[in-house]
């Protein structure tokens, strides 16, 4: 199977790939990843974070590796690795995965909306209006996602000098001292993070998409980056902000931050970046719906407009069925245990099987 | 056509989804009180006292005062709601303050608990525990403002400019769950009609076991944070003479370097401006005498305060977490509570007058 063919007026620049990277990873996960981390790791969590973010462009760098090889979409690469049953299959999974990944930024979303501000916001009408903006921005196409994905990133970036008001209440002290977990806490410690730095694994979907894609390559290092670094200083805000059991009780701990912000135009200051967020929230739905739009007109004979309508429908369905507490957090866990699998096991493992068989098929 | 038919209905959509809080319709508590209550038959309940302001067009502030007696303190509030003619809503709070029975006899947790579990309240609200009667204390008319912003500024400036620790809902919170912290919150007691703080409540866990007097709040500061005042400091240099110090800036520093041979140094270091003089002649040889007899003054009470907490077994000054920075491993809460009492706390101060006024 060869790969798709894109015409060049339905590609974008190379440097939009650093806000498609980036707003696909900071989500619902950067709102309360903290205590995940910190369960384990404590008050080192901040060098899982690190070292989740920096490892992260290790798979990054296998992707392009794999990609400019292949030159088509993960479609093309499973069919062409694994042939047309098996890699079909293991293309499925890969929609599933798209799909749950957007189930779960848009249930989260909802349910921090409900906790935070509006206790009787109905789930249905909320669900329905924002996947219905989903949907209009997805019917432009992939340009219209990348564009959306820039304003998503820009907009809300002002968000970030609110990490300024817990510094004021910061104990640095709480850092130290340093390296005192061994390597394992550590380990989960990174395993929590992970959901957060997630997401960008949909570079496989897009990338026939941008003009020279070789180009794209460092920008997509950056994007990456600039997510590690903003994680890496909420984490070291965090730990000196809460004290260790403290932060264990907070669910939401970027958000319960915000609680200490103090303007003198307004009285709770998560009102503002709760609905903020929901700008970060948008490009993130867009990026995965497509992905999963993309994945199912590349499988079968189905357009991918009319592969979008029931997706939409599915991720309402299935994210309103959610209700408690327990099970949003479980949704959470499995989606980031099989996004942590994907990328570090399956992604390092395609690009293995992929150089051996491309030596073999040489000699052979 | 059919984009900019989705677009429409979905601004139309997106517009009043959930109940709305006009400001008239509402009953805004700016100040809860927690007491016990008097009737014995009423063991085991809390007595809440809320005050929401009241504004009036002529630009007169009415304070409304509720009391009611519950389980539970969400539950006072719906069965405050049956007593309004409009719903509560808690998301103005500023203060909320613990009678000394309560805090002495089951511990603030409990209330405490539903205010960091609401996320309308913010981590700024005060904290506090009074002596005085609660309802007493709230249905006093402090004048034309509402009751909680008027207790809310008094903390707030004190802790901001003068001798009152930083001290809010966060940091209570932040001590409390923390491993090497004790919390402490202010004590305010009702003054004729003025609220007048009058020290430190200790805290063990959630429980109030201790207090520092108002004139020890300076030396508490010292100990416990880095800060600079507006608040002025006397020293009784002798029989005869006093000077006022203000304009203070501080810091402490903590030598942990012999934690492990059990001894901490707490060094204090504080710069400021002389006010007042009761003597003659400010000379520089009058100016380090003055020093000392700050450093001496302070290092003297100070001194008394570490074991005064070391006999108490609390550590409102986090020296526990301090410990906990530099020790590797696990740090067990339980073997440094045992330690404690016993460690070699030393306290020395350093003070230095920077200038002594427009005068010389």
């Amino acid at each position: 199977m060869a790969g798709p063919e894109v015409k060049d007026q339905y590609k974008v620049s190379p440097f939009l790939v650093f806000y498609l990277v980036h707003s696909v990873q900071v989500g619902v996960g950067v709102m309360g990843f903290q205590r995940i981390s910190t369960k384990y790791a404590g008050n080192d969590a901040w060098i899982s974070v690190l070292a989740a973010g920096l490892s992260l462009n290790l798979i990054i760098f296998l992707i392009y590796k794999i990609m400019m090889k292949e030159k088509g979409d993960l479609i093309s690469l499973h069919h062409n690795l694994f042939g047309k049953w098996i890699g079909g299959l293991l293309s499925l999974i890969a929609i599933v995965y798209f799909i749950a990944m957007g189930i779960t930024v848009l249930r989260t979303y909802i349910e921090v909306v409900q906790v935070w501000m509006f206790p009787d916001l109905n789930k249905w009408i909320f669900g329905t209006v924002f996947l219905l903006l989903v949907y209009y921005c997805l019917s432009g196409g992939f340009r219209v996602v990348a564009g959306i994905s820039f304003f998503g990133v820009v907009i809300p970036f002002y968000l970030v000098l609110t990490m300024i008001f817990p510094l004021f209440y910061g104990h640095f002290r709480d850092l130290l001292p340093i390296f005192n977990h061994s390597l394992m806490e550590l380990y989960e410690g990174v395993k929590g993070a992970s959901l957060s730095y997630l997401g960008f694994t949909t570079l496989f979907m897009y990338l026939p998409f941008i003009k020279e894609p070789e180009k794209s390559h460092r920008w997509a290092q950056g994007g990456h980056l600039l997510t590690v670094f903003i994680y890496t200083t909420v984490m070291i805000t965090t730990i000196a902000f809460f004290s260790p059991e403290q932060l264990q009780k907070t669910i939401w701990a970027t958000l319960t931050t915000w609680k200490i912000a103090e303007m003198p135009f307004v009285q709770r200051f998560e009102y503002i970046g709760i609905a903020s967020w929901a700008l970060v929230i948008l490009p993130n739905l867009c990026i995965t719906i497509w992905a999963a739009g993309r994945g199912i007109r590349r499988l079968s004979r189905v357009s991918q407009q009319n592969a979008t309508i029931p997706i939409l429908v599915l991720i309402l369905i299935s994210s309103s069925l959610f209700a408690r507490r327990e099970s949003i957090d479980l949704l959470n866990q499995y989606t980031s245990k099989v996004g942590f699998y994907f990328v570090y096991i399956y992604v390092p493992f395609v690009f293995v099987f992929q150089y051996i068989k491309s030596k073999v098929g040489r000699s052979g | 056509m059919t984009r900019l038919f989705i677009f429409i209905v979905s601004m139309l959509l997106l517009t009043g989804c959930v109940q709305r809080s006009i400001l008239d319709d509402i009953q805004m508590v700016t100040i809860i009180g927690y007491d016990l209550p008097e009737e014995e038959n009423e063991e085991g309940l809390i007595k809440g006292v809320a005050v929401a302001p009241q504004y009036q067009a002529d630009g007169r502030v009415d304070n409304s005062v509720f009391v009611q007696t519950a389980a539970l303190s969400k539950e006072i509030r719906s069965q405050y709601n049956s007593e309004s003619p409009k719903p509560f809503v808690s998301g103005k709070l500023e203060v909320a303050l613990f009678s000394k029975d309560i805090a002495e006899t089951e511990g603030i947790m409990e209330l405490v608990d539903t205010l960091q579990r609401d996320p309308s309240i913010g981590s700024r609200v005060f904290l506090g525990i009074s002596n005085s009667d609660m309802e007493t204390l709230l249905r006093t008319n402090y004048g034309n403002v509402d009751t909680g912003t008027f207790i809310h500024d008094t903390l707030s400036h004190n802790s901001k400019h003068g001798m009152l620790p930083q001290t809010n809902l966060h940091d209570f919170l932040y001590n409390y769950y923390s491993e090497g912290n004790d919390p402490f919150l202010p004590l305010v007691e009702l003054d004729e009609d003025k609220v007048k703080i009058t020290g430190l409540a200790l805290f063990q866990g959630d429980r109030m076991v201790g207090s520092i007097d108002a004139k020890h709040l300076f030396t508490f500061k010292v100990l416990h944070q880095k800060f600079s005042s507006n608040d002025s400091f006397t020293v009784k240099v002798n029989e005869e003479e006093h000077a006022a110090i203000y304009n203070i800036a501080s810091k402490r520093n903590l030598n942990l370097k012999k934690v492990g041979s059990n001894k901490i140094e707490i060094h204090g270091k504080v710069l400021g401006v002389i006010k007042e003089y009761s003597g003659q002649k400010l000379t520089p040889a009058k100016l380090k005498e003055i020093e000392r007899a700050m450093e001496e003054d302070i290092e003297k009470r100070g001194m008394d305060m570490i074991e005064e907490f070391q006999t108490q077994n609390i550590d409102p000054l986090g020296i526990g977490n301090a410990v906990r920075s530099v020790t590797r491993g696990d740090f067990n809460k339980e073997d440094w509570r045992q330690k404690y009492p016993d460690m070699d706390i030393s306290f020395k101060m350093n003070v230095t007058v920077t200038e002594s006024g427009v005068i010389e």
